[in-house]
């Protein structure tokens, strides 16, 4: 028995079908990434496995974390589990957080939902969480409003709050979709690290291959509701089966070169 | 405070208005009620700070002790229309299809009423009363409010900071205190300050009408009615409670302006 378990998911809207029949696994520790165009359905994966798809949608089929059904439990249980035994990090920084709250008592959230903690301590665990992923002179940064930081601070503090409660599977919608390349490089690493250091299985979802290939051993590719291909990275990269992935091959391989041809010609 | 002159200005005028309602409680230099035909339409001097109206009351007193009728009116009207309609606008967004459909549409069914008319049917079962004027005023603001209250809630309930405060396990009531109502209080300032200009200005129609404030109880709204009739003769008299009901309603918008803009982080210009 796998970590993570979703066989046959189906989501639909009415009868606009947007995930078909999709099936993986993850083993705990393990990092997976789902990679596909916008409108593939991956971010409805995501909404599904945490259990917070629209009222208008309906999933079948089953997803098991540790063994555990989860489509079939009432909104209740499923609460007691999110941000505890999994948590997601939202694509959009920018609106992602509460711009009226203060970022420490939004990264303190969490952890005073699930463990009640008090004022204080919540504080002081977002100032050492505000460490952990990586922020600067955080003593400061948790009195912040939101749209004092920047667009990079902002995805920390979401990972921080993600975080918190040490979740067994972290679910990262492009994380770094709205940020800049170098800013993208370090919130990269840093949920490398994080994930690495705590051993949380990670759903990293992203439509950048080269991305992808970084956070993840394995890698499920997306188009059109489906789950085309599935395989570790070094064997897509090697001998891409479906159309569409040696499409995202081909692609990859050639922004590299560009790449490298780059680099080379700037340190000459 | 040069950051927030609209604070300051309609803390003043508001405080100005309050202090003349609670001086009139204790003092009025004549009494309001006491008529004296020998100095009918008397022009303003010392003795008659503001002159006197055509049965030689004294204006001042009146408008004095009239300032407390419409302050009460204001109050009771923002304390009513905003819990009603807050309630409302919150519970509709939150509540199933069918429920929040059935909202829509009631809300939609008392907007549709003209306040006046609705204030006069309601005159007509309960008798003329400034309780009546406060009733009508306040269901008509409410429905106002509701409506409102729930648009920007259901808008706030599919943003992204309220799926991630679902996604570390908020619930309802904690997703409606910490981040629903703190984000919809810019409005809901505003809406109150509204219907308190509202309220004042409604309940001097509805006096003017004959539907509110019963005489011989003093009312600007009153005031202004019964000075109309001597507007050609003696036009002074009717600019006092004219002043007064524009000076205290700018008060109150001035107010709500100046709360939105000192209660929102991203408006303050110092870092906090």
């Amino acid at each position: 028995m796998k970590f993570l378990e979703v066989n046959n998911l189906t989501v639909s809207f009415g009868n606009k079908v947007v995930v078909d029949n999709a099936s993986f696994e993850l083993a705990a520790g393990e990092r997976l990434g789902i990679i596909g165009e916008s409108g593939s359905g991956k971010t409805m994966i995501a909404l599904a496995v945490i259990g917070l798809l629209p009222d208008s949608a309906t999933a079948t089929g089953s997803i098991r974390l540790a063994g555990e059904e989860l489509l079939t439990l009432n909104d209740q249980q499923m609460s007691a589990r999110r941000g505890n035994q999994l948590a997601m990090v939202f694509q959009e920084p920018l609106t992602a957080l509460n711009p009226l709250m203060r970022v420490g008592k939004q990264i303190a959230q969490p952890l005073r939902n699930h463990k009640k903690l008090s004022r204080n301590a919540g504080l002081a665990r977002a100032i050492a969480l505000c460490t952990a992923v990586g922020l600067p002179d955080p003593e400061h940064i948790v009195r912040a409003y939101p749209h004092q930081l920047s667009g990079g601070q902002r995805q920390r503090i979401g990972l921080a709050i993600a975080i918190a409660c040490s979740p067994k599977l972290l679910i990262v919608d492009e994380p770094t979709t709205a940020l800049d390349v170098s800013v993208q490089k370090e919130v990269l690493k840093t949920i490398n690290d994080l994930v690495q250091q705590q051993g949380t299985s990670l759903v990293f979802i992203s439509h950048d291959l080269p991305v992808v290939s970084t956070m993840s051993e394995n890698i499920a590719v997306m188009r059109n509701g489906e789950i085309v291909e599935q395989a570790n990275i070094s064997a897509l990269f090697n001998n891409p089966h479906h159309e569409y992935s040696k499409k995202l091959v081909d692609l990859a391989r050639a922004t590299e070169n560009k790449f490298n041809r780059f680099t080379i010609g700037s340190t000459a | 405070m040069n950051r927030n002159r609209n604070l300051f200005f309609g803390i003043c005028l508001v405080a100005f208005s309050s202090t003349m309602a609670l001086l009139s409680v204790l003092w009025t230099p004549y009494d309001p009620l006491e008529i004296n035909p020998d100095i009918s339409l008397a022009k303003p001097s010392w003795s008659h700070l503001l002159g006197t109206d055509v049965l030689g009351r004294d204006v001042f007193s009146n408008l004095l002790a009239g300032s407390r009728t419409t302050l009460i009116t204001a109050f009771l009207v923002v304390m009513i229309t905003m819990s009603l309609g807050v309630t409302t606008g919150i519970g509709a967004a939150l509540s199933p299809r069918w429920f929040n459909r059935t909202a829509i549409y009631s809300i939609d069914i008392v907007l549709a009423l003209p306040a006046v008319l609705f204030a006069i049917v309601l005159a007509a079962i309960r008798g003329p009363s400034t309780f009546t004027a406060v009733i009508a005023i306040s269901i008509a603001t409410a429905a106002a409010v509701a409506q409102v209250t729930r648009r920007e809630v259901n808008v706030l309930l599919n943003s992204d900071y309220v799926l991630a405060a679902r996604a570390c396990n908020s619930n309802r009531l904690r997703i409606v205190r910490r981040h629903i109502l703190p984000n919809i209080r810019a409005s809901l300032f505003i809406q109150a300050s509204g219907a308190a200009s509202i309220a004042i200005l409604a309940e001097s129609t509805l006096s003017y009408l004959g539907l509110g404030t019963t005489p011989p109880a003093p009312s600007w709204g009153r005031m202004l009615a019964s000075s109309q009739q001597y507007l050609i003769i003696d036009p002074i008299v009717a600019l006092w409670p004219g002043l007064a009901i524009i000076f205290t309603v700018l008060g109150f918008n001035l107010l709500g302006d100046g709360l939105r803009e000192a209660l929102d982080p991203t408006l303050r210009k110092s870092k906090s």
